[in-house]
């Protein structure tokens, strides 16, 4: 017992060293890096739906989410018509967040990624063979064979915004 | 002498001892970072700047460090840099962070990291091991540069994303995916090693001490799995 403890005294003082120095290093990064996710995202919302002006986010306790199955992060409606959703999604990992520009006429005028774990970057390029499908056509769009949990889960990240899209504009 | 002796700790990895083709280490990294010249000389920056870290680091507390636990002790240390420098890529660098994936966080596993944690920086002094954390590191960065200008430049007809006239519209497509990179990887260590046998060089033998692992194998108790089959062998023979 004795001679365990030094090894278990060690080992502690390191992880708790180990995680003062994260908790340092997070506190100035972090605010850095969530600056960024903001701007990337306001970026990525012009990116997916140019003609929808300007965007107010909507409270999505208001929205009727049944008949989806991946996760409704964000719901933004366009002064011009349509809206911009935000989705997560899961392709080869978890975490696959797509953002999906939706225009007055139910139709995908963008979809991006904005952040993934994906190993083969298919995910950054697959959004524009949906462009221009709407909630009854995405089904016949093609996956990418080799990578096909990747473009699956991005098109159904994309239908499920079609979906949300269509409940929210009475279609 | 001793100038000598310091320079020596640095240059033994870019060549003699270089960890991707004479080691045989850090093989996943390799392949999966070297489908472009950029991603590949990011990967190798940010796992010198970890392994130059973490050696000092484990350098400075190998006698306070117990034998039994050094393992999970190296295992804390690196994980604490590699999230340190994922969180600064995150912030600052945030198209590498994006253009790494995957792999940043996977240096924490990184063979050549522990290797040298477990086979240098537990037995040598501080500045050494920092030496040999550079030297190692600029050694795997050359070797993911090699390979990555060679699958890009012919499977992609570009260098660091410039197309390349001609190159680009004769492509090699094959040599960016992965078995080009295994076929890349192969003629790469084959060319080093007949370099090495034509200077009459012989390459380390490591043994059971350079494996990562040997720390949870018999090793640590002093009896080599490929040494007692072996002397099995021999016996039955």
């Amino acid at each position: 017992m004795k001679k365990t403890l030094p090894n278990v005294y060690v080992l502690t003082i390191i992880c708790l060293v180990t995680a003062l120095l994260l908790a340092v290093v997070n506190s100035f990064t972090l605010p850095v890096i969530k600056a960024a996710e903001e701007r990337a995202v306001q970026a990525a919302l012009r990116e997916v739906h140019p003609e929808g002006g300007n965007f107010t986010k909507l409270d999505l306790a208001n929205i009727d989410l049944s008949g989806v199955s991946t996760e409704i992060a964000e719901v933004y409606e366009a002064s011009e018509g349509g809206y911009v959703i935000k989705v997560v999604s899961s392709g080869y990992s978890t975490g696959l967040q797509i953002i999906v520009g939706i225009d007055k006429n139910g139709k995908v005028a963008g979809a991006e990624c904005l952040a993934s774990s994906e190993t083969l970057g298919y995910e950054k390029t697959y959004g524009e063979s949906l462009l221009g499908a709407d909630k009854d056509t995405i089904s016949g769009i093609a996956t990418v064979s080799g990578a096909t949990k990747t473009t699956t889960g991005y098109k159904k990240a994309v239908s499920d915004a079609l979906t949300v899209a269509a409940a929210l504009s009475g279609n | 002498m001793e100038k000598n002796s310091k320079l020596s700790i640095i240059t033994k990895g870019f060549f003699k001892e270089n960890p991707v083709f004479v080691l045989v280490l850090g093989t996943c990294p390799t392949l999966a970072t070297t489908t472009g010249v950029i991603g590949a000389v990011s990967m190798g920056l940010a796992a010198t700047a970890v392994l130059i870290c973490s050696n000092l680091v484990i350098s400075l507390l190998r006698k306070l460090i117990p034998d039994k636990v050094r393992i999970p002790c190296y295992i804390v240390i690196i994980a604490g840099f590699v999230t340190i420098v994922q969180m600064l890529m995150h912030a600052f660098l945030p198209d590498l962070y994006e253009l790494l994936g995957v792999y940043l966080a996977l240096i924490t596993v990184n063979c050549i990291i522990l290797g040298r944690a477990e086979m240098f920086a537990s037995k040598n002094s501080p500045v050494d091991s920092m030496l040999d954390g550079l030297g190692m590191g600029i050694g795997f960065t050359i070797a993911l540069f090699l390979m990555a200008t060679i699958r890009e430049v012919f499977g992609a007809g570009a260098f660091a994303g410039i197309e390349i006239p001609f190159l680009k519209d004769h492509t090699i497509s094959f040599l960016v995916q992965s078995p080009g990179g295994f076929l890349v990887f192969g003629l790469l260590i084959a060319i080093v090693t007949l370099i090495m046998n034509a200077q009459g060089k012989k390459a380390p033998e490591l043994g059971c001490a350079g494996c990562p692992a040997a720390a949870v194998c018999n090793a640590a108790s002093g009896k080599c799995p490929e040494k007692e089959e072996k002397k099995g062998e021999a016996e039955n023979a």
